[in-house]
This record gives structure tokens, C-alpha cells and sequence, in this order.
């Protein structure tokens, strides 16, 4: 969104860096912060592979100690509780390279709220080497211990103006209940085998309940790229969702 | 098809599209320039044979949208008429998928219109178009271009 994530107040008081040491220093021993620049800050970790994002701060905490199990976790994940935390770490496997939880979206790895033990060193390097920067392609690749998914929103993150709204709506327990047509059009409409449909969602904006029914259908098909209608004209993602609206996912378009 | 009620710019239509519909449609004495744009079921794309194409539309939506692109080139460009006909359902290689018809004083603004009317029209009328290949599978083509530039804030 072009502004500093994890300096956002959406709890507590508390900045989402703050918040989310505080979770962390309630179950782990150590919790270090990783930065992009060595900030010479005590318990934090520059990256020592430059700007390549989360897969190169995993890498970069390994390097500070490859010989402890790491618990990774993203800094934009406003609704996640100490519950989820311990039982992440309650269900550890350290005879597995990793143990997270599945996505409640497509069931793949949500590698930001996961334990990277040593043995998946080798994988997080010979990816980096490689230019590969997806750390969910890596933990896919190893022998991970997969928990089941704890829902939609524990895991949510504010990468959109659209996610933060509808983060928010469920901080302030502002969400209402609401019947929404949705109807769908080529390779949606396949997926869900469904032309059009009737449901009830508390999601506040088009984004959330789009998450909802990726997550309904397991759709392979993430808002990037999309566009939304609701009431039969372009709409934004973030656009207030009201009683009786009838939402239409756009997927890349290819007339012509 | 084509016919009286031609105050849409743009139309879908199930039915085969006669491009001289649209030539008509536009003709008009002051017109010194006449272009017109025809895109046609080809029988290859990124290397697969294609057998058949399937366009599905959002009717409401595209009409709207593709009304909307129309009127916006109108004004920018100097020109006189503008059409467009976009086909859904199965088309056959060699079919014409869309057709654009643009008379103008000059032929410069009746180029240039024509030419920024397909484009946009690709990027965000909600046409979606599936190939089946001779191996007898089918897919949704990705137009990646086109995602990438699929506007987050719409208008």
C-alpha cells in the first residue's frame, strides 16, 4: 500500500510490530525482528541477502543460527491470536523440515506463521541461489508438517486498502450479516459449477468476500489481475457491501 | 442483426457478424476516412492448434463498458461514427470474433480510433474466451497483458 505495514495501530494501542513481538515473546524464547538494513538495534536481524523479501529474512535468521528451529511470522497479521501461536508450536514436528498451517483459500502452505527447522536450510539456500523467492514454492517442495487451516481470518493480512478495511470491520465487530448475490461468468463460473447464487456473508467489501469463496470453492484464482462489479457496474475492491448487492468477479478479461 | 436501433455502439450477438452492417452504420457525407478493424478465429495460439474458440460475456457489463469506451474515443478523436460487434458463443477458425467501424473527415483520426478502440476494449470489457485444441482439451486464455494492466480502481 506504499506505506510501512508493520507500523500500522489496528490494536491495542499497539504498532502491528509491536503487537506481533509481544505474541511472539509469549512463546518463544528469542524473538528477533528482521529489517531490511542493519539498524545496529539489539535483536534484530538485517537481511544478508538483500531486498528480496520474507524468503530472504528466513534465510538471513537461519544464517544468524542454523542450529535452531525458527517460527517465522509476518508482521501484517492483525487477527492472529496467541491461540493459533501455541498451536502451531503444540503441534510441532521436528522430524519434519517445517511445520505450518494450510491455507483456508487453496490448502497450500502459509509460510509467514510457520516453523522452519534446520533441516530446511538446504531448500531456503539453493532457492535464493536460484533467483526463487517464494518462500510458500520452498516449503512446498519440502517434507512439511501440514496442520489444518484456523480459518480465513486468523491468517489474513493487510497487503490491500481492501484487506485493512475488512480486517478492521472484525476488530470493531462492525459486521453484519448480509445477503449477496453472486453470479459468474467463464472460468469461475466452471470452477464453481455454478452460473449464480445466494449467500449470506458477514464480509464487509467485495475483497473479503471474494476470499470467502475462493476459500468455498478452493478456487486457483487470486484477486490479482481481477476486477469486481457489484449492482452491474465496476466497483472497487473496497467498495461497502450492502443487504441484496449482487457482486460479479471479473477474471482477466480476453475479448477481442 | 445490425439494424435500426444502431444508437448502441457497441452490441454482442450470437449471430455471425456481416462487417458492411457496420460500414453502413457509419457512412455518413461528411466522411472523408473509413477504418475498420476485424479480429478472426485463428487456428493457432502460443504454439497449440486450435480447433474452435468460445467467447462468454457479462452481457449487461460489456455492453455498458464497451458503450462507455466508444463514447470516450468519440470525444478524444476527431472523428464522425464509431461501431463495434463483439460475437460469444462458438466460432469456428476464420470467423470474425469482433468487427470496428470508424469514418471520420480524415483518415488519421479514423486509424487512430479504430486502433484505440480494439485496444481498450481488450483490456476491460468483461469478454472472456476459451480455446479448444486438437487434442481435444480447452482452456481459458489468459490475456497477461491484459491482467496486468486491469485497473485496481476502476473509473
Amino acid at each position: 500500500m506504499g506505506s510501512d505495514k508493520s507500523e500500522l495501530i489496528l490494536r491495542d494501542g499497539l504498532t502491528q510490530k509491536q503487537r506481533g513481538t509481544a505474541l511472539l515473546k509469549s512463546v518463544c524464547d528469542e524473538v528477533f525482528i528482521s529489517t531490511c538494513k542493519d539498524t545496529g538495534e539489539p535483536n534484530t536481524i538485517a537481511d544478508a541477502f538483500g531486498p528480496i523479501g520474507p524468503l530472504g529474512a528466513i534465510a538471513s535468521a537461519q544464517k544468524a543460527d542454523p542450529d535452531s528451529a525458527w517460527l517465522i511470522l509476518a508482521c501484517d497479521l492483525p487477527l492472529l491470536e496467541k491461540d493459533q501461536l501455541e498451536i502451531l508450536i503444540g503441534s510441532r514436528s521436528s522430524s519434519h523440515d517445517a511445520t505450518y498451517f494450510s491455507s483456508a483459500s487453496d490448502g497450500l502452505p502459509e509460510p509467514l506463521c510457520a516453523i522452519w527447522e534446520p533441516t530446511s536450510i538446504k531448500a531456503v539456500q539453493s532457492a535464493i541461489d536460484k533467483s526463487k523467492q517464494c518462500p510458500r514454492s520452498v516449503l512446498i517442495q519440502l517434507n512439511g508438517h501440514a496442520l489444518p487451516s484456523p480459518g480465513l481470518w486468523p491468517l489474513a493480512n493487510t497487503n490491500t486498502e481492501a484487506d485493512l478495511i475488512e480486517i478492521r470491520a472484525r476488530l470493531n465487530s462492525s459486521t453484519t450479516v448480509k445477503n449477496i448475490t453472486v453470479s459468474y461468468f467463464a472460468q469461475l463460473r466452471e470452477l464453481t459449477r455454478t452460473n449464480s447464487e445466494s449467500l449470506q456473508t458477514d464480509t464487509v467489501t467485495p475483497a473479503g468476500l471474494f476470499e470467502e469463496i475462493r476459500a468455498k470453492y478452493q478456487l486457483p484464482l487470486k484477486r490479482k489481475g481481477m476486477m469486481v462489479a457489484v449492482n452491474g457496474d465496476f466497483t472497487d475492491w473496497s467498495h461497502p457491501l450492502s443487504d441484496d448487492e449482487e457482486v460479479v468477479f471479473i477474471p482477466p478479461v480476453a475479448g477481442g | 442483426m445490425l439494424n435500426s436501433e444502431f444508437g448502441n455502439m457497441f452490441q454482442l450477438t450470437d449471430q455471425p457478424i456481416d462487417p458492411r452492417t457496420l460500414c453502413d452504420a457509419v457512412r455518413d457525407p461528411a466522411a472523408g476516412g473509413f477504418a475498420s478493424f476485424e479480429g478472426w478465429v485463428r487456428n493457432h495460439h502460443q504454439g497449440r492448434d486450435v480447433t474452435a474458440l468460445e467467447y462468454e460475456a457479462f452481457p449487461a457489463l460489456a455492453e455498458k463498458e464497451g458503450q462507455r469506451i466508444l463514447s470516450e474515443i468519440i470525444t478524444k478523436h476527431d472523428i464522425i461514427a464509431a461501431r463495434c460487434v463483439h460475437r460469444t458463443g462458438h466460432l469456428q477458425i476464420g470467423e470474425i470474433a469482433v468487427c470496428i467501424a470508424v469514418s471520420a473527415a480524415h483518415r488519421d483520426a479514423a486509424f487512430a480510433a479504430c486502433r484505440a478502440i480494439i485496444d481498450t476494449i481488450k483490456l476491460t470489457v468483461p469478454i472472456w474466451k476459451k480455446e479448444h485444441y486438437t487434442d481435444g482439451s480447452a482452456g481459458w486464455v489468459k490475456c497477461h497483458s491484459c491482467s496486468e494492466k486491469a485497473p485496481d480502481h476502476h473509473h
